[in-house]
């Protein structure tokens, strides 16, 4: 039994991927759908996510392969929030997600789409926001050929 | 012969080893505890992580305008307070409860499989109702086993505001 215990332990501890680092996470619940069975890949793929805090609606965008995101994030023009010094490359790889405005968003998505063509995307919104943001974040997407993404939502069965 | 050599021989080296081992008792019961535990950790904290994900193909080009035949056009509108109105082709909107609509999609995409439907939403209606819609249509065509998605989802202009504001 012990054997087979450490077995376990063992696949999980090998399988177990840990979401990045993120400052400040947003709350999303996400939507309810029936028909979805496509799971979400975990390569090559930038989310953007949508949440609510308070009243406002807060848009951020994250990025699953780590090589890829310090020439994303770059035009951003990230700084460190204690010293003010503009974070360097490894600081950067590290990020999972940043914060963006709709404009900056844009300018992620056309930098993410010449760095790494084969990017797919996916909108992770929480179900109480507005059609009008995720409208906006879908024609930023068509805008720079992203034409097919995701929407990511949850399945019924298990709620 | 060799039989008799080779376990006369483990028997004493099994007597030696024995004798070298006594006194030696390891207490496995707290590796073992947490082994189990970091195993119920990772068991629960990687199952909980299974989104789903919905395929949406928008055109290349929003400004290329698509000619569609008005028979074969089902629109869907979906005003600020969430309710839902259907037309065909230039019909007038009629007013419908949410979940009618797949019924509605089921009995038009059945009499003509070559139906598009167009969701137009409000900007200020929320996201789940897209989702919703969607899934609703997703749902009835794997009912009927039609493998070809066409829809289109565009935010909701004047002229519809216009045509279901009052309804």
């Amino acid at each position: 039994m012990v054997d087979v215990g450490f077995l376990l332990l063992t696949f999980f501890m090998l399988t177990a991927k840990f979401k990045p680092q993120s400052d400040d996470p947003l709350q999303i619940s996400l939507p309810v759908a029936q028909a979805d069975t496509t799971k979400l890949p975990d390569a090559n793929i930038g989310i953007v996510n949508i949440g609510m805090r308070g009243a406002d609606t807060v848009i951020t965008f994250a990025l699953s392969n780590d090589k890829d995101r310090a020439p994303v994030y770059k035009p951003l023009n990230l700084t460190d929030v204690k010293t003010g010094k503009p974070l360097t490359d490894a600081e950067l790889s590290m990020k999972g997600d940043v914060r963006v405005s709709k404009a900056s968003l844009e300018t992620v998505i056309q930098q993410a789409r010449l760095q790494n063509p084969a990017m797919r995307y996916a909108i992770n919104a929480d179900s109480s926001v507005s059609f009008g943001t995720v409208d906006d974040v879908m024609h930023a997407l068509q805008k720079y050929g992203a034409t097919r993404f995701n929407l990511i939502t949850m399945n019924k069965e298990k709620m | 012969m060799a039989e008799v050599v080779q376990s006369g021989g483990s028997r004493k080296k099994k007597g030696v080893k024995r004798m070298a081992r006594v006194g030696v008792r390891m207490d496995m019961t707290p590796m073992v505890d947490v082994a189990f535990l970091l195993l119920t950790f990772f068991m629960l904290a990687t199952t909980l992580l299974t989104p789903q994900v919905m395929e949406i193909s928008l055109p290349p080009d929003s400004k290329i305008p698509v000619q569609i035949a008005e028979s074969n056009l089902l629109t869907l509108r979906i005003r600020k307070d969430q309710i839902v109105f259907w037309n065909i082709g230039n019909e007038p909107p009629q007013k419908i409860a949410e979940r009618e609509v797949p019924k509605v999609m089921k009995e038009w995409l059945m009499k003509n499989p070559k139906l598009s439907t167009l969701i137009k939403i409000d900007r200020d209606a929320k996201y789940q109702t897209l989702i919703d819609m969607v899934d609703d249509l997703n749902v009835t065509q794997g009912d009927l086993h039609q493998t070809e998605k066409r829809f289109s989802l565009v935010a909701m202009d004047d002229k519809d505001h216009e045509l279901v504001s009052n309804l």
